[in-house]
C-alpha cells in the first residue's frame, strides 16, 4: 500500500480547514452543518487520460489567493487551473491535492 | 475530484483543551462554577469584538462556568478564563474580563479572542483525530501564521 498523507490546516481563528477525506469525518462535530464544498473536477480525457480541472477550487480561496494564482498565470503564461492530462486517474487526483495545498491553503 | 471542508471551532473535548492549555502554560481546573475576573458588569465597554455582552453573551453568565483555566503559578484572585455553555452555542465558550490583571490572559493567548488557545485546541483535535486512524502526526506554524497539522501514514 502507498503512503498517505493528509493535512488539517487552523487558522488563527481555530478554523480548520481540509481537503475531505473518511479518515478525518471524526472532525466534523456531530449534528453541526459544515460546509463540504467541491474544489475540483478530475475526468478523463477524449484520449483515455487524465485531467483536473481546478476552477470549483476559485470559490474557495480568498481574494489574496486568487490574486496570487493570477500573478503566477501571467508570469508564467500558462493557464494551471487545467492539470494533466495525466496516464492514471491516481496522478491527477495526486496532482490536484497538491495544487490545493499550494494554491488554497488546505 | 476533492472536496474542501471548512468547520468552526467549537470546544467539545476537554481532554484536547487541557492539551492546549498546558502548552500555553495554563491548566485546566474542571468542574467549577465560578471564575476569577472583575466581579460585576459595568456595561461600560464598547468594543464589538471583544465586549462579550456585544458577542451575545447574556450578562448573567458572566462570571460563571463549568470549568476554567487558570495560569499556571498564578496568584490569589488572579483573573482566568470560564468555560461555560452558553444556550445556542455548541461546546464551551471561553469568557474572561480582559481588564486590569486580564490583560496578561490576552497577552499569553494570542491577543484579543485567545487565537493561541482556539490554534492550540484545533490542533489536538486533529492530532488526536489523525492517531486514531493510525497516523504519525507533525504540527508546524506556516509563515502566515496557520497551523498545518499533517498526519503520515
Amino acid at each position: 500500500m502507498s503512503a498517505k498523507e493528509l493535512d488539517v490546516v487552523i487558522g488563527t481563528d481555530g478554523r480548520m480547514r481540509f481537503v475531505y477525506d473518511d479518515d478525518l469525518a471524526g472532525l466534523i462535530p456531530a449534528g453541526y452543518t459544515c460546509p463540504i464544498r467541491r474544489a475540483s473536477h478530475v475526468e478523463p480525457t477524449a484520449d483515455g487520460k487524465w485531467a483536473a480541472d481546478m476552477r470549483p477550487a476559485l470559490d474557495l480561496m480568498t481574494t489574496a489567493q486568487v490574486e496570487a494564482l493570477g500573478q503566477i498565470q501571467m508570469a508564467v503564461a500558462c493557464a494551471p487551473l487545467m492539470l494533466g492530462p495525466f496516464d492514471t486517474r491516481a496522478e491527477a487526483l495526486d496532482a490536484e491535492v497538491a495544487w490545493l495545498k499550494q494554491f488554497a491553503g488546505v | 475530484m476533492s472536496h474542501v471542508a471548512d468547520v468552526d471551532l467549537h470546544i467539545t473535548d476537554l481532554d484536547a483543551l487541557g492539551a492546549a492549555a498546558e502548552a500555553a502554560g495554563f491548566e485546566l481546573v474542571r468542574d467549577v462554577k465560578i471564575y476569577n475576573w472583575f466581579g460585576s458588569f459595568l456595561n461600560d465597554w464598547n468594543d464589538t469584538d471583544r465586549a462579550a455582552i456585544h458577542r451575545g453573551i447574556p450578562e448573567e453568565l458572566f462570571g460563571t462556568c463549568d470549568h476554567k483555566l487558570r495560569r499556571k503559578g498564578a496568584s490569589e484572585g488572579e483573573y482566568e478564563i470560564g468555560l461555560t455553555r452558553v444556550p445556542g452555542r455548541e461546546g464551551y465558550t471561553p469568557l474572561y474580563d480582559s481588564y486590569g490583571n486580564g490583560k496578561q490572559l490576552e497577552r499569553a493567548l494570542g491577543g484579543a479572542g485567545l487565537p493561541a488557545l482556539k490554534q492550540g485546541y484545533a490542533a489536538q483535535v486533529s492530532a488526536k483525530q489523525l492517531r486514531k486512524q493510525g497516523y504519525s502526526v507533525r504540527i508546524t506554524q506556516q509563515t502566515d501564521g496557520k497551523l498545518r497539522v499533517r498526519g503520515s501514514r
